[in-house]
C-alpha cells in the first residue's frame, strides 16, 4: 500500500505542476469496458500537449462487482496520426502499474497483486476545449482489449472559429466620429 | 500518413481479434492426451478362429489348439429354415482360456451385472455354403472344456449380444460335468459358450468412477480382473459395474495413440469405498504389456 500511495501522490503532484504551469493542459474522466474480463471501470486522466504529442498520466479502477477488480496507475504517450475535420486520430503507447485486487480468486496460475503492463492502441478525439474521446487499447501482458469513452477539458483554451460564423462589421469608435 | 494510419489500424484490430485471452477469468483448457481405437491392436493379438471341414462321420472329436473337444453331428444341425445339412460343412472355433485372451477379445465374464467365475469361453459355429447353421431344437453337441483342476458346479452359459457387448445367460439351463482334465457339457445353442458359475462374493457392492486430468479415456480399454473370483469385468464409459466390497482386483487400462505407442494403467488393489479413481496412463511396450496380461 505504501508503494501505491507514493505512486498516487507522484501523479497528483505531476498533474498539479502541469495545471499551474502549462498552457496546454487538460483534465478528464472516462468509462472503460474490458472485453475479455467483461469488466466495467472508470478512470481519471490529465493531458499535457506538446505539438503533435501528448503525455497523459492516468489512473483507472475496476470495482469489485466485476470478475476482475483492479486498478491501473500510469502514463500514456499520444501521438497524433491523422486529422479529419475537427477529429484527431492518435496512436497510444501506455505503461502502468497494475494492482490486481482479487487475483486470489482467478484460475490463472501464478497470479499476483503487483503487475506492470504495457498497452498499445488507437484513439480519436475532437480538437476543441472540451474533447470527447474514444480509445481502443490492447493490454499486451494480459492480452485483453478495452474500450474507453471519456471527455477532457483543457484549461486556458479558446475554441477557434468554425469558419462559418458571420464576419463582424468594422465599427468606428464614436469618440472619433465627427 | 493516411496509408500508414490505415495499416496501423488494421494491424491493431487484427491483434485484438486474434490474440485476446480470457485466462484471468476462465480456467485454462487442458489438452488431454488422446488415444485411438484399441481394436486393431487387439485383433493382432487375439486367438484366431480355427476352421474344420467336416466331410464324413470321422472317428473322433474336433480338438482345438487350446484343448477344446467337440463331438459334432450332422444330424443335429439344420439350416435356420429347418432344412437338413449335408457334408461337407465347416465348424469354426475360438477358444479363450486365459484372462489375457478374454481381454484381447473383449469378452468379459458378467451375467446380467453379476460376476461369473469362468474357466473358459469358446465360440462354436457351423457354416454351410456361407450360411450359419443352428442346432435342431432338443439336440446337442457334446463339448469338453479343458481344465487341469476342474471343480463341480460349473454351468453352461450362452453369450447373447446386448447393446454392443456379449452378456451371459444360462438359459437354456445346462451343466458342465467334471471329468478328467476338464468338463463335459451338452450345448444346445451354437455361438459363444462359457464354462462358468456364479462368483462367491460379497453382496455389498460399490461402483468405481474413473477420470483423468491428463488422458482422454474415451478410447481407452478398461478392465477389472477379480483375482479370487476369476472374473473379468469390462468398464464401458467412466463408471464400472457393481464391484463386491473387499474383493482383490487388478485394474488395467490399455490405450494406443496415433503413433501406435501403447499406454497402460495398472493397479493391484482391493475394492473399497474410495470409488473415485483419478489416473494417468504411462507408456508400455508390447512385450511388457503381454507379460503384464499374463499375470492376471
Amino acid at each position: 500500500m505504501k508503494k501505491l500511495k507514493s505512486i498516487l501522490i507522484s501523479i497528483i503532484f505531476f498533474l498539479y505542476c502541469n495545471f499551474v504551469f502549462s498552457q496546454n493542459f487538460g483534465l478528464g474522466a472516462e468509462g472503460i469496458y474490458n472485453f475479455q474480463t467483461r469488466s466495467f471501470g472508470a478512470g481519471l486522466r490529465g493531458e499535457i500537449v506538446k505539438n503533435e504529442i501528448s503525455i497523459v498520466p492516468q489512473i483507472s479502477y475496476y470495482p469489485t462487482f466485476n470478475k476482475v477488480s483492479e486498478f491501473f496507475a500510469g502514463a500514456s504517450l499520444h501521438i497524433n496520426v491523422m486529422s479529419y475535420g475537427t477529429y484527431m486520430f492518435y496512436a497510444i503507447i501506455h505503461a502502468s502499474f497494475n494492482g490486481w485486487i482479487n487475483y486470489a480468486s482467478s484460475p490463472l496460475e501464478n497470479a499476483h497483486f503487483a503487475n506492470w503492463c504495457v498497452d498499445g492502441g488507437l484513439g480519436v478525439r475532437t480538437s476543441k476545449c472540451i474533447r470527447p474521446f474514444v480509445e481502443l487499447r490492447y493490454n499486451i501482458k494480459w492480452r485483453e482489449a478495452n474500450l474507453r469513452v471519456g471527455v477532457m477539458y483543457f484549461f486556458n483554451c479558446r475554441d477557434k472559429g468554425t469558419g462559418k460564423s458571420r464576419k463582424k462589421k468594422a465599427v468606428s469608435c464614436p469618440a472619433y466620429k465627427q | 500518413m493516411k496509408t500508414s494510419f490505415k495499416i496501423t489500424f488494421l494491424l491493431f484490430i487484427g491483434i485484438n481479434l486474434i490474440s485476446c485471452s480470457k485466462k484471468r477469468i476462465e480456467p485454462k483448457e487442458e489438452q488431454l492426451n488422446s488415444y485411438s481405437s484399441i481394436n486393431s491392436y487387439y485383433d493382432s493379438k487375439k486367438q484366431q478362429e480355427q476352421e474344420f471341414i467336416i466331410d464324413s462321420t470321422g472317428s473322433g472329436p474336433i480338438i482345438g489348439n487350446q484343448g477344446t473337444m467337440i463331438w459334432v453331428s450332422k444330424e443335429n444341425l439344420m439350416f435356420p429354415n429347418g432344412d437338413s445339412v449335408q457334408w461337407p460343412y465347416t465348424v469354426k472355433l475360438i477358444e479363450l482360456y486365459t484372462p489375457k485372451d478374454m481381454v484381447y477379445y473383449q469378452m468379459p465374464n458378467i451375467s446380467n451385472g453379476s460376476l461369473l467365475t469362468t474357466k473358459a469361453e469358446v465360440r462354436i459355429r457351423a457354416f454351410k455354403n456361407g450360411q450359419e447353421l443352428v442346432l435342431r431344437p432338443g439336440c446337442f453337441w457334446l463339448v469338453k472344456v479343458r481344465d487341469v483342476s476342474p471343480v463341480s458346479g460349473m454351468k453352461i452359459y450362452y453369450g447373447v449380444q446386448s447393446s454392443g457387448y456379449v452378456d451371459w445367460t444360462n438359459n437354456p439351463a445346462g451343466d458342465f460335468l467334471v471329468t478328467t482334465n476338464g468338463y463335459f457339457g451338452n450345448i444346445a445353442v451354437l455361438g459363444w459358450v462359457s464354462c462358468s458359475m456364479s462368483a462367491s462374493v460379497s453382496n455389498v457392492t460399490t461402483n468405481y468412477t474413473f477420470s483423468s486430468s491428463i488422458d482422454d479415456l474415451q478410447n481407452v480399454s478398461k478392465f477389472i480382473y477379480f483375482t479370487n473370483a476369476k472374473c473379468l469385468m469390462q468398464v464401458y464409459g467412466s463408471t464400472s459395474g457393481s464391484l463386491p466390497n473387499g474383493e482383490p482386483i487388478k485394474i488395467i487400462f490399455i490405450g494406443i495413440n496415433s503413433s501406435n505407442q501403447l499406454y497402460f494403467y495398472y493397479n493391484n488393489t482391493q475394492v473399497s469405498n474410495s470409488n473415485q479413481i483419478n489416473l494417468s496412463l504411462s507408456p508400455i511396450s508390447d512385450s511388457q504389456l503381454t507379460a503384464l496380461l499374463d499375470t492376471l
